[in-house]
């Protein structure tokens, strides 16, 4: 029974902005499951409210209707049973990379000794045990991030909330981030909700990909990416990567053209 | 060895200059020696009264009202300012007084406080936190706004509570900002020492200058303004080197 419970559940999920005397609909009722240990991206047009619609899941922002539910527990605030990982490194710069893994099992109240094994652990498993003396404005966009991951799964979230963590890198250390992200989430066996405006990139990491209409956000389609993992890079070349690239491709240009109404409604109350 | 002989040169070219100025007008005789004297007997002076044990028991008596008045203005002006920035309601209560009480000349509240405090310590050292509390409180208060969301998010994202997340992450963060709020504060703590300790003293390096300066003697009164200046940039300097050990990671 317990296995059947979604990692994350969320139903009619409702963000309005009010800007003034203009009240903006950001998300628009949506509802979303996210299986245990899968591994689901959320494509949309910038500005479509994605990552708006992450943070609320985070408990970062204040949602204006519907439920979040994570493995069954509705939550409002932020916590650690959600591991966020943001696109700008959010590593503390005043910390060095084995402090800043560590803070989280610290708040949470882990004995010494235990925290350092556990942020070995982490830190061997992103490769960057030998950097755990720098400071983060000693390593480079790519090592950060991967600090940034081990401070997530140092303090064992129940799920992953990533919001494009790799969009400020440069194509090349893109994509070997993503083929580290996939071996470490394949060793983890967390469940991860990603958020990104690559579409490469979701179709090449995801179980799934949920595909967002622009502003209101509503769910266009959800697709099950059907390839085996370990995925490598030469996936990128196959046609059948090619058709689900284009597929989103299209459903995401289709929205451009949809008439400009639609992506700027507004709603009153 | 050379190099940094030069580079001091450089650094401090503005005051060489200035005093080459002073002597060639001092020189040349334009003033009255009475009035601008030479640097060379400003100097003479300046080096009795430093050996002389009078003045570094005033000295002593004007740095403890500094210090402890600069770290009472900084020990609630920062958390005042951090506060601040978290909750509204405190901003709404304390900006108004800010942005009244700052162009204020707080100096003339001091008959006031002498008058409740009496002539000792402990009127000076109130008017150097009251004065020393608007820059720290405005730099803290403004450095934390500008503090990355992320890290707030961060730490709440891990478990923080609001206590953790205020000391352990918002105050690292606005460390750069609160440091510029203490250089600006510190002059100003010297500044009011010296003033109130003119105003109303028998003690503290205020009171000698008075002292020195109703000889009417200008040597004297050059002197001392030079020594106190001189004292104000080792406060400055102090901070600096404090400052460099904590914001190691900019």
């Amino acid at each position: 029974m317990k296995n059947k419970m979604p990692a994350i559940q969320i139903e009619n999920l409702r963000k309005v902005y009010s800007s003034g005397n203009e009240d903006v609909l950001a998300i628009q009722d949506v509802s979303l499951d996210i299986p245990e240990g899968k591994f689901v991206s959320i494509v949309g047009p910038s500005g479509c409210g994605k990552s708006t619609f992450l943070h609320i899941v985070g408990g970062f922002i204040q949602k204006t209707a519907g439920t979040v539910r994570i493995r069954g527990k509705e939550v409002e605030k932020p916590g650690p049973d959600r591991g966020m990982m943001f696109q700008e490194s959010a590593l503390f710069p005043w910390k060095n990379v084995f402090d800043n893994v560590a803070w989280g099992l610290e708040v949470q109240g882990v004995p010494k000794a235990k925290r350092k094994e556990i942020v070995e652990g982490f830190l061997k498993l992103v490769r960057l045990w030998e950097f755990r003396n720098h400071l983060p404005s000693q390593l480079s966009g790519g090592m950060r991030q991967r600090v940034s991951l081990a401070r997530v799964l140092a303090f064992n979230p129940d799920v992953l909330l990533m919001d494009e963590p790799f969009g400020a890198l440069d194509a090349q250390t893109r994509e070997e981030m993503q083929v580290e992200l996939q071996r470490i989430w394949s060793e983890s066996q967390k469940s991860v909700l990603f958020v990104t405006h690559d579409i490469e990139e979701a179709v090449f990491l995801s179980d799934r990909v949920i595909v967002f209409s622009g502003r209101p956000a509503t769910i266009t389609e959800i697709i099950d990416i059907k390839f085996d993992r370990p995925r490598d890079l030469s996936l990128y070349k196959s046609s059948q990567f090619r058709d689900y690239r284009n597929h989103i491709w299209d459903l995401l240009h289709e929205e451009h053209h949809k008439p400009v109404t639609s992506t700027s409604e507004v709603v009153n109350g | 060895m050379l190099k940094k002989v030069v580079d001091k040169v450089v650094k401090y070219q503005s005051i060489l200059v200035f005093f080459l100025l002073w002597e060639i007008i001092a020189f040349v005789g334009v003033l009255p020696e009475r009035l601008f004297p030479s640097l060379f007997s400003v100097f003479g002076v300046l080096l009795e009264i430093v050996v002389s044990a009078i003045f570094w028991d005033n000295l002593s008596i004007t740095m403890y009202r500094v210090i402890v008045g600069f770290l009472i203005a900084a020990a609630l002006g920062v958390p005042l300012g951090l506060m601040m920035s978290r909750y509204n309601f405190l901003n709404t209560l304390v900006q108004p007084m800010l942005s009244i009480g700052y162009p204020i000349p707080r100096v003339a509240l001091y008959p006031i406080l002498v008058f409740i405090l009496g002539i000792g310590s402990g009127s000076k050292i109130l008017l150097i936190t009251l004065e020393c509390l608007f820059p720290i409180v405005i730099s803290t208060y403004y450095g934390a706004m500008r503090v990355n969301h992320l890290f707030i998010w961060a730490s709440q994202n891990m478990g923080a509570n609001d206590r953790k997340m205020f000391w352990k992450v918002l105050l690292p963060a606005t460390t750069p900002a609160i440091f510029t709020g203490l250089r600006m504060a510190i002059p100003l703590a010297l500044i009011i020492a010296v003033l109130t300790e003119m105003i109303s003293s028998t003690e503290g390096i205020g009171y000698q200058l008075v002292y020195l300066s109703s000889s009417l003697v200008q040597e004297n009164v050059l002197a001392m303004v030079l020594l106190i200046g001189i004292v104000g940039y080792i406060l400055s300097s102090s901070l600096d080197f404090i400052q460099n050990k904590f914001i190691f990671w900019k």
